[in-house]
């Protein structure tokens, strides 16, 4: 029979390392609410908004935009998606869905208030005219979405800020983590829904679109 | 090339993880990640404890009794890193993995020393518990309908999952292989 002084020592580093195995699942996992980065991603962004930095980009139209920056924003909230224009599947779903917010928002008469912004991230693969073209395949209407093309510093910076995480998908195009961001003009990052909770995601904007555009 | 050497460069062969396409040949599929960058990692702390001072020997092997810490933190530490939210923070944040790689480098670093003083009870035990995680892990990969990890494609996530069921079934043959040479 071992003598119990042996077994202590040994006691007490099995419990240290419980607790440490606890504590790291615990960090990771947002204390069991999230089992996968993006999961977590979504929670913390709901508990806390994420302010992203000022961007500059240019609209299928060729205008200069910087939704989220001052005295430049085009509505007081921002549905947001990330797309490439080659995509040959997610960004199509995408594109469909937009469709049906923008017709929601010409029902509702939000167009002012709420608007629809459609980010390339396949810069600079992705130009203007890309964009244009994408908006004209998805009927983009002038004043409700736009299809944008970022430069390449403030994107990488947002999809860092954001979370987002693009990588190749072995077939020339791309695959991340997408859904619909909630993007508010003073550039918060308020939610992200998945891409069928679409309405959930527009009623979400409306309850924060109140107040004056800045 | 002699023995000594040969153990010297396994035991200092994660620091080839600092060289960019070194770590993307070894982290860039998700099966080759956690199937042979692992296992690596742990033999490469294997291979560095015959350097163990003697003085830290001791202490270790006083915590260590019947090899049950070691064998407890090799479980621990292959559960964790089979969340999906570990091994995206692993490839995401640097910080993240540098634990990882210690982890498992000081896993392996522990368990020659484990397993020569583990009674084969103590030993199957834990091996037994890998085997139904690594094999659960392994059947969640391979049925969940999208993609876990945000590094990952769906191919080659369940690529990781079939790849954990056959260690897992290895883990099980080599077991009974062992018990009836016993």
């Amino acid at each position: 029979m071992p003598q119990r002084s042996s077994a202590l020592p040994t006691l007490a580093t099995c419990t240290l390392l419980a607790v440490a195995f606890c504590a790291a699942v615990a960090s990771v996992t947002l204390d069991l609410n999230a089992w996968t980065r993006e999961d977590a991603r979504r929670l913390r962004i709901e508990g806390t908004p994420i302010a992203l930095s000022p961007l500059e980009m240019i609209g299928h139209d060729r205008r200069a935009l910087g939704p989220w920056s001052k005295d430049r924003a085009v509505a007081r909230i921002y549905l947001v998606d990330f797309i490439y224009t080659r995509c040959t599947s997610l960004c199509i779903s995408l594109g469909s869905v937009y469709q049906r917010l923008q017709q929601a928002l010409f029902d509702r008469g939000l167009v002012s208030k709420v608007a629809l912004l459609s980010i390339s991230f396949d810069v600079p693969r992705d130009t203007v005219a890309d964009a244009a073209g994408y908006a004209r395949v998805h009927g983009a209407a002038p004043g409700a979405w736009w299809v944008a093309i970022p430069d390449a510093g403030g994107l990488a910076r947002l999809l860092r800020e954001a979370g987002v995480v693009v990588i190749p998908d072995g077939a020339g195009g791309y695959a991340h983590n997408g859904g619909i961001h909630v993007i508010d003009a003073q550039g918060r990052l308020l939610r992200v829904f998945d891409i069928e909770q679409y309405e959930a995601a527009l009623d979400f904007a409306v309850s924060r679109s109140s107040g004056p555009r800045p | 090339m002699s023995a000594t050497a040969f153990r010297a460069v396994v035991a200092l062969l994660p620091m080839a993880l600092f060289i960019a396409p070194v770590r993307l040949l070894l982290e860039g599929d998700m099966a080759v990640h956690m199937l042979v960058e692992f296992p690596l990692l742990l033999a490469a702390g294997a291979s560095a404890s015959r350097w163990v001072p003697g003085s830290l020997a001791r202490i270790a092997k006083l915590c260590d009794w019947k090899g049950i810490s070691t064998l407890l933190a090799f479980i621990l530490v292959s559960a964790f890193w089979m969340i999906p939210a570990a091994l995206d923070a692993a490839l995401l944040e640097p910080g993240v993995a540098a634990a990882k790689y210690a982890s498992w480098w000081l896993v392996g670093l522990a368990l020659p020393s484990a397993l020569r003083t583990a009674p084969p009870a103590i030993v199957l035990f834990f091996a037994g518990n890998w085997v139904w995680m690594s094999a659960t892990a392994g059947l969640l990969y391979v049925d969940a309908p999208q993609r876990l990890c945000l590094s990952y494609m769906e191919e080659s996530q369940r690529h990781a999952g079939a790849g954990l069921l056959v260690a897992a079934v290895a883990m099980t043959i080599a077991g009974f292989a062992a018990r009836s040479r016993d």
